[in-house]
């Protein structure tokens, strides 16, 4: 039976259950009517200013004929490039200069709030209803005064203006630095993992090691920190409140990051309903962990909404909340820290700002009804300052993904439309924590993955896929987010299930095996050009550049009680022909790093590659032209393949699942040095 | 689509009448989705009764009419939520009305008696999928998980239930 069949099966018994007669809606209609609505809360124009006042009849004018919420911009057709190779233009680009009006500036601000730093030692849990300024000895009033909150709100972080904790000094009254490029990798080894660490980002995970010390997130939420030379817990720490959840933690140098997200049972007091109920926000603790076995939390900030990506680069750590809010509540909430609103048109351009706050201005889509959008923040790691830099939008309405590159970073969000999937691509500069949205280009299909994207030179290369022509495309924008170059149909009538871009290459995998391209040459940005040379390939769920001549390949076939997982790795250096080797392994159920590829390790300094499947982790190197088995790890009951990592340091192997760690002798034929750490035996 | 419109209208307004005409069409499949992810039949029927009187005093934020059926089945996935949390560590019997269908023989029975051995997320997750008609991406926005997770923890819990049914 499969899962369609099931859940048909578990609907059509549910059918046979029926609500009692208390629910029935003649029983409703009365208790209803016991209840008189409450009056609508005003909104206070007058504070806002007049033109904001304007914009808001115009809004409501406007609402009454409006059909639908925020659907899509308008598209700006661009002039054909001079390439002739596109026929049937069918991307639509929007300017990015200024002239436009869709530059959205973010200016770094002043320092016009303070957040309480919540100084602490070791373990200690926040309770988020409480006050912050409690924690230092502040109340309500003198932290709300600093941060420039109206006087009267209560003391709670759910804000989206500037938050700036004190400086944090290293008891000589200098800041705290943070040392460059010192940041510890996460489980995917040397090569990247991910598209946040193609170009050097740092990206946050289960678990972080320097070399020195494992950083792991276990199942029970703590943070548990390991010395590898002895395999000795040294400490653990508990982060945020019951109501939150670690999702990942990140390291650099001396600084520890932790991103958890939370429900609170309420936000606020006299909460009308679930609008102030079961609000969830993301919170980032920042700790010193320069004495490894005192960990102290420097300081904390957080946001509302659900947590979308986040990663670090540089000296900035940068995340991404998905909201979903009306203008209204927006306003209001932006009224109490003192900041103020930007209400954008239709095709990006600004209308009104309200009257100046103290915070940055928030941008805003100009629309009624609830609007779900992308907020982004920027938290400094240098001299103990936290800064909830910028904000800014994106309209939100289908999936999304996204690609960091060194200087600009990419999201994308694909629609369904009445004629087809669409995905609209927003491009960022990021520098210092300045954020900066430079320009839109929107192109027909859909992303399906953060692979499908790439930045080469300046130019932004994106694969799409389009399920109802089925058709493959490659688009190339340059630097201004207008279409340069494209190739349409890249799987000759199939789709694309993998891809990975390798300088000025691109390699992708079609769900078909005949017909289709398998690698595309990108130098020439307005013709690329197609190398029949390479082999084709077909049915590949991931492809990963491995060393600077080698493309792993892994392909899961079968039903998911007897899968097959293959690796094959192909030569593509060009150097004559096309080697490979495979390895497929039978019935291994689930195999978690094919949704989130953190979850796979490629070395390509130890040629090693690592990964969990239902019930072991493997690890396989590979030299001299084959894959060689080096561990086949039964993992205990119980344990999700999905918390499992593996990575490499010194001359052991190790393997990590929540508390549980096992190290293994790569020198040694991988036997196993230690069980892994029991949970009694943290100290 | 219009009629609902309307209703939502005119249940802005503070007609009652027209919010239970709304409610007319769901309350079954709310009443469902509380059940199957509580297991507790009160639970299930104070989590409805609480979550409709809510999105009463609440129906004038709503702006979207269209959006009725996702924003109230919202408003009980949160009620329902906090009471899984209440639940741990407490093993939930079958209430009485279930425990009497439960003397049927057969695969029907099976599938809801497999169903009820998920745990509270997993229930959840399905019954969202099964009852509100949630996408992979909106159980995902609610739950404060991508929607590659809520895909993941579906298959898993659906093929546990498989593996219970002997299939």
């Amino acid at each position: 039976m499969d899962d369609q069949r099931l859940l048909e099966k578990l609907k059509e018994k549910a059918e046979e259950t029926k609500a009692p007669d208390s629910l029935s809606p003649e029983r409703m209609e009365e208790r209803l009517k016991e209840y008189p609505m409450r009056k609508q809360r005003r909104l206070p124009i007058r504070q806002l200013g007049l033109g904001t006042a304007a914009v808001l009849c115009l809004l409501l004018l406007w609402n009454v004929g409006r059909t639908g919420s925020l659907e899509e911009t308008v598209k700006v057709q661009q002039n054909p490039p001079e390439s002739g190779e596109m026929p049937g233009d069918e991307s639509h680009t929007e300017g990015g200069s200024e002239e436009d009006g869709n530059l959205t500036e973010m200016e770094e601000s002043e320092g016009d709030g303070k957040w309480d730093s919540g100084k602490e030692e070791g373990a200690k849990d926040r309770d988020l209803t409480k006050d912050e300024g409690s924690e230092t000895g502040k109340n309500s009033a003198e932290v709300q005064a600093e941060s420039g909150n109206l006087p009267g709100v209560e003391g709670q972080a759910a804000q989206h203006a500037r938050m700036i904790s004190t400086a944090e000094t290293d008891g000589q009254g200098e800041a705290v630095s943070v040392e460059e490029d010192s940041y510890a990798v996460n489980a995917g080894g040397m090569s990247a993992s991910t598209s946040l660490e193609a170009s050097g980002n740092g990206a946050g995970d289960k678990i972080q090691t320097d070399g020195g010390f494992l950083y792991r997130l276990c199942t029970d939420g703590r943070i548990r920190i390991l010395s590898l030379q002895d395999m000795e817990e040294v400490t653990s720490l508990s982060v945020g409140g019951e109501q939150e959840k670690a999702e990942e933690i990140y390291v650099k140098g001396d600084r520890m990051l932790v991103v958890t997200v939370g429900t609170p049972e309420d936000l606020t007091e006299g909460g009308e309903g679930f609008e102030t109920a079961e609000k969830s926000y993301v919170t980032i603790y920042l700790y010193d962990i320069s004495d490894v076995e005192h960990p102290s939390l420097h300081g904390s900030i957080m946001g509302e909404g659900n947590y979308w990506a986040s990663w670090a680069k540089g000296d900035y750590f940068y995340m991404i909340c998905r909201r979903t809010a009306t203008i209204e509540e927006r306003s209001d909430e932006l009224q109490k820290i003192g900041g103020s609103i930007i209400l954008l048109e239709k095709d990006g351009t600004q209308t009104e700002e309200s009257a100046g706050g103290t915070a940055p201005p928030i941008r805003f889509p100009m629309t009624s009804g609830i609007q779900d959008y992308l907020e982004i923040s920027s938290i400094c790691l240098t001299d103990g300052n936290l800064q909830t830099d910028v904000e800014n939008y994106m309209d939100v309405e289908g999936e999304g993904h996204m690609f960091a590159g060194e200087d600009h970073f990419y999201l994308t969000m694909t629609k369904d439309l009445e004629n087809g999937e669409e995905t609209q691509i927003t491009k960022y500069s990021y520098q210092d924590g300045i954020v900066k949205r430079e320009g839109q280009a929107e192109v027909s299909g859909g992303v399906d993955d953060d692979a499908f994207l790439d930045e080469e030179k300046g130019f932004f290369r994106v694969i799409t896929n389009s399920r109802e022509g089925m058709e493959a495309n490659l688009y190339i924008l340059d630097e201004e987010m207008k279409l340069c170059g494209k190739r349409k149909d890249l799987a000759a009538g199939t789709l694309v299930t993998a891809a990975v871009y390798v300088g000025d290459q691109v390699y992708f995998s079609t769900s078909q095996g005949e017909g289709g391209l398998s690698a595309m040459d990108l130098s020439d940005p307005e013709h690329p050009r197609e190398m029949t040379e390479q082999k084709r390939m077909s049915g590949y769920s991931m492809l990963r550049q491995y060393g600077e001549t080698l493309l792993l390949a892994i392909k899961a076939a079968g039903e998911e009680e007897n899968l097959e997982l293959s690796l094959s790795m192909f030569d593509i250096s060009g150097q004559g022909e096309t080697k490979e080797d495979q390895v497929t392994l039978r019935d291994v159920g689930e195999v978690p790093f094919l949704e989130n590829s953190k979850g796979l390790m490629t070395d390509g300094e130890r040629k090693l590659i690592g990964f969990a499947v239902q019930e072991r982790y493997y690890v396989f190197s590979y030299g001299e032209d084959r894959f060689v088995e080096e561990l086949a790890w039964e993992l205990e009951e119980g344990i999700d393949a999905d918390d499992v990592r593996g990575f490499a340091s010194g001359e052991r192997f190790y393997v990590t699942a929540g508390e549980l760690v096992w190290a293994f002798d790569m020198e040694h034929g991988f036997e196993a040095v230690e069980s892994g750490t029991e949970p009694e035996k943290i100290h | 689509m219009e009629l609902q419109k309307e209703l939502v209208w005119r249940a802005r307004q503070g007609d009652a009448k027209a919010f239970a005409e709304l409610y007319r069409g769901i309350y079954q499949d709310l009443y469902r989705f509380a059940l199957y992810t509580l297991k507790h039949s009160q639970d299930a029927e104070d989590a409805v009764g609480d979550a409709v009187m809510d999105a009463w005093k609440g129906i004038r934020k709503l702006k979207n009419e269209e959006a009725f059926r996702s924003w109230i089945f919202r408003i009980l996935a949160c009620k329902c939520r906090r009471k899984l949390k209440s639940y741990r560590n407490r093993e939930i019997e079958l209430t009485e009305d279930l425990e009497s269908q439960d003397r049927e023989i057969g695969e029907d029975l099976d599938v809801r008696e497999a169903f009820f051995r998920l745990s509270g997320e997993e229930r959840m997750i399905l019954a969202l999928n099964l009852f509100a008609g949630y996408s992979s991406r909106e159980i995902g926005t609610f739950l404060e998980e991508k929607d590659s997770t809520v895909r993941s923890k579906q298959r898993r819990a659906l093929r546990k239930m498989r593996t219970w049914l002997g299939d």
